[in-house]
């Protein structure tokens, strides 16, 4: 059947393929259009819009010749008539059979796309529709126009009219799918971007890397690069809002359905997304949203007896975060009842009543994403058909998202799904594991702790075969890169320790032992080939800035892959509380002689050790050379006055020197990087920063564990970061 | 996937094939289905990924999988770097790398002079 519909499809002209996006694309504007209508009935230009979309098709079938859809579209054009004109109020009934209508010339539509033609057994008879659609026109036998029924009489003056409208819809109708509207300006820029980069290539060319005008030349390509990606990026990017558009229409049909009140809000429509994860992403928002119509908001009177009002809301809310976009779908309905949710596992045998006994909150609200799971207790025909929220995850994962899930009992649930920006660059960390280069998305990277090799034997502990970490009082689930990937480890004969990543994917926690950590960059991810999928635990390649190549981790199937599970509930439940009442984590440190002062942890980049041979000078400022940027180096605590005194005697002495980022300088333009030398690290912890400190010095106070501590914010930027 | 060509070839009047080496064994490829000639490259390896995938390999902006021709033949794999060619695979439109020993040159061939390989 497949195959035969293929054929039938290419046997559609190329007229009626642009007549079928373009009257596709009319419906989804009078989509839009009805559902503002009837809360706006008097918005002429709102009326004008969709009998254009109708009148369009009616014209343009009637030249194709497919008479169903005319006939159809005809007597739609006849009672949108009569409402232009002011015959006929708005009312829910009409705004109803417009929606009916709609979905029917969309139907025939999808017909005439599948097998060319539009129908004509007597299954397809819209005589009923037709009746209807004119009853609603001529109430009662008031007096209309005259002839009300006479096709060709009313058809006059409304063809006469449309003749101006059906220009412009034909001027901006356009092919849908493999097409996108791309602002002239973006391509403009676009064009003068790749001009530039042609000229700045030419100069290199005629260059040598000996010349000195080099290093700005490299500057200048590095730049335009940079540009030319972002608009390249930014052509690409759709706004949000073109998705949530249909959910109006959606949730009105399925409020009165249910018998519910529901009110939609949106918020970050604005937000960019890539077209192809838009796309992507519809099918399991669309899901969600009607979960949370037909299961998330109660009836009206369950509302009214808890004290609610009886308006449901669903939120949709889009919005950038740390390098995705957060799409969240949030009713303020029943919530789920994880009672519910247990019992309903436990009578699908979906799990055994010995792992519901030891369940956590959390683990019983994953259980909904578990494929054939569906909690509505009768099944509506709505949503709750067992297709459910496990095919929403698994949509959502398969381009790199996540989805997660929160709900409180009678107060709401939130379902959030995060997706990347753009499915070609994502920030991530590049790591070395058993000689070869990996990288980690950023998005899961939660955490990195160094172990020295004298700290190994005691730092790792033994539960029941796994192997864990103590992290702050809860055991982390160790997962080491090398053996996973059945690389050879290599053993380093210096005293290097290991490192610990410390991942997070789908409410899983655990630590992914590598050797060493190298850059965090930028990566542009290229898809692999389908043999390479199928491993399953990398995600794409990417070519790093020295030209090698490194394939990106899935973090989530590793996690599978090793078996480690969601189990520590406690350790996720107060890092989060950590996070969410006290904020500001500090970097303790110790500069002068005992003298501890603080650093906010978000403006230090890393920690290194670097040879004091290393450091140079520059009109006597101490200077160093870090990843191909001069970093000042600062040195408050005299660390480095005397560890130069001292390097007579020690030629291996070693610094350690925070990397710091610059902040924001006060003229506005990003601060350069700063190197901070210090004694020593001592700690990380949070803190508070005391209202009010001593500004004598420079230097704000925070309450660290009990103790109070100088707060470094010399560099500027730092005290915002603080608070 | 084709390698040897033969078939391809059988149509027309004159072929030009490549040549390459691995071993001591010679084979060809018709060039038509040759994108680039990479030369002698690095390959980085895949873990856990099939014994016949010999890694991946930048290729103009994309990350071309390349097929260990010597794995596929049942040979042992050797130390150093092989020559890498960019294949195109007409019918499903997919691109891949080719992992050989060495290519040798172009050589003009008569259809007709062709030999089926029979099957045993």
């Amino acid at each position: 059947m497949k195959w035969g519909g293929l054929t039938d499809r290419r046997g559609v002209d190329e007229l009626t393929q642009e007549f079928l996006a373009e009257s596709q694309e009319g419906l989804d504007r009078m989509e839009r259009c009805l559902t503002t209508l009837e809360t706006n009935p008097k918005d002429g230009e709102l009326l004008g819009e969709i009998f254009r979309a109708v009148h369009t098709i009616k014209g343009t079938t009637g030249f194709l010749g497919f008479k169903r859809l005319e006939k159809l579209a005809h007597a739609g054009e006849n009672l949108l008539g009569s409402l232009r004109d002011g015959r006929l109020q708005v009312c829910e009934e009409l705004i109803t059979m417009l929606l009916k209508l709609m979905d029917r010339l969309r139907a025939i539509l999808d017909l005439i796309e599948s097998t060319g033609g539009e129908g004509t057994r007597a299954g397809d008879a819209d005589e009923d529709l037709i009746a209807e659609l004119q009853l609603l026109n001529d109430p009662g036998g008031r007096p209309v126009a005259p002839a009300d029924n006479d096709v060709s009489a009313n058809e006059s003056p409304a063809m006469r009219d449309g003749a101006e409208f059906d220009r412009g819809a034909s001027l901006t109708g356009g092919v849908k799918e493999k097409t996108l509207r791309i602002d002239v300006e973006v391509l403009n820029r676009m064009m003068n971007l790749v001009g530039e980069l042609v000229l700045t290539r030419n100069q290199m060319l005629q260059r040598t890397i000996e010349a000195a005008t080099f290093p700005e030349l490299a500057r200048r390509l590095d730049g335009v690069t940079a540009e030319l990606r972002e608009t390249v990026m930014q052509a690409r990017m759709q706004p949000v809002g073109h998705l949530f558009s249909t959910f109006p229409r959606m949730v009105r049909d399925l409020a009165r359905t249910c018998g519910r009140e529901v009110r939609l809000e949106f918020s970050g429509q604005e937000t960019g997304l890539d077209k192809s994860l838009l796309e992507a992403i519809k099918d399991p928002l669309t899901h969600a949203v009607r979960n949370a119509v037909d299961h998330g908001i109660e009836a009206p009177g369950v509302r009214a007896l808890a004290g609610k009002p009886t308006e449901g809301c669903v939120r949709l809310r889009a919005f950038h975060q740390s390098g995705s976009v957060v799409v969240e779908i949030a009713d303020d309905g029943a919530g789920i009842s994880q009672e519910r949710i247990v019992a309903k596992a436990l009578e699908r045998e979906l799990i055994t009543a010995e792992q519901a006994g030891e369940m956590t909150e959390r683990e019983a609200l994953q259980l909904i994403f578990l494929p054939g799971f569906s909690t509505a207790s009768k099944i509506t025909h709505v949503s709750g058909r067992g297709v459910g929220m496990d095919v929403v995850r698994a949509n959502v994962e398969k381009v790199g998202g996540s989805v997660e899930i929160e709900s409180r009992l009678g107060v709401g649930t939130t379902i959030r799904m995060r997706v990347p920006l753009t499915l070609a660059i994502v920030p991530a960390l590049v790591v070395k594991s058993g000689g070869e280069s990996f990288a980690l998305p950023q998005t899961a990277l939660a955490e990195l702790v160094y172990v020295p090799k004298r700290e190994q034997a005691s730092a790792i502990e033994h539960v029941g075969g796994a192997k864990v970490y103590r992290m702050r009082g809860h055991l982390l689930p160790l997962v080491w890169l090398d053996s996973l990937l059945g690389l050879e480890s290599c053993q380093r004969e210096d005293d290097h320790g290991f490192y610990i990543s410390v991942m997070e994917a789908e409410g899983c926690r655990y630590g992914l032992v590598v050797d060493d950590l190298m850059a965090p960059e930028e990566i542009v991810v290229k898809p692999l080939s389908a043999v390479l999928r199928e491993i399953g635990l990398f995600s794409g390649a990417t070519v790093l800035g020295n030209g090698t190549l490194a394939l990106i981790l899935d973090i989530a199937a590793m996690a599978a892959r090793a078996g480690v599970k969601a189990l520590d509930e406690r350790t996720t439940e107060e890092t989060s509380l950590e996070k969410a009442t006290t904020g500001v984590q500090f970097l303790v440190v110790e500069q002068g002689r005992h003298e501890k002062s603080a650093l906010p942890l978000k403006v230090v980049e890393r920690i290194e050790t670097v040879p004091l041979r290393s450091v140079e000078y520059a009109g006597g400022e101490p200077l160093l050379q870090y990843r191909g940027e001069l970093l000042r180096l600062e040195d408050k605590g005299g660390v480095l006055t005397e560890a130069v005194a001292l390097s007579g005697t020690e030629v291996d002495r070693t610094l350690t020197v925070l990397i710091c980022e610059g902040g924001t300088r006060e003229d506005g333009r990003a601060g350069r990087r700063v190197g901070m030398v210090v004694r020593q690290v001592l700690d990380v912890a949070v803190g508070e920063v005391l209202p009010g400190g001593c500004s004598r010095s420079g230097s704000d106070l925070v309450l660290i564990k009990n103790a109070v501590l100088r707060l470094d914010r010399d560099m500027a930027g730092m005290g915002e970061v603080a608070r | 996937m084709k390698l040897a060509t033969v078939n391809d070839a059988a149509n027309s009047e004159t072929v030009s094939l490549c040549s390459l080496c691995v071993g001591d064994q010679i084979f060809g490829i018709d060039t038509r289905r040759i994108s680039e000639v990479l030369g002698r490259r690095e390959l980085r390896r895949v873990p856990l990924a099939p014994a016949f995938i010999g890694g991946v390999v930048p290729y103009r902006g994309e990350v071309l999988t390349t097929v260990n021709f010597r794995a596929l033949l049942g040979s042992e794999s050797r130390e150093e770097a092989g020559c890498v060619l960019v294949l195109d695979d007409g019918e499903r439109g997919e691109r891949f790398g080719l992992l050989v020993d060495r290519v040798g040159g172009v050589v003009t061939a008569q259809a007709s002079e062709f030999d089926r390989i029979r099957r045993r």
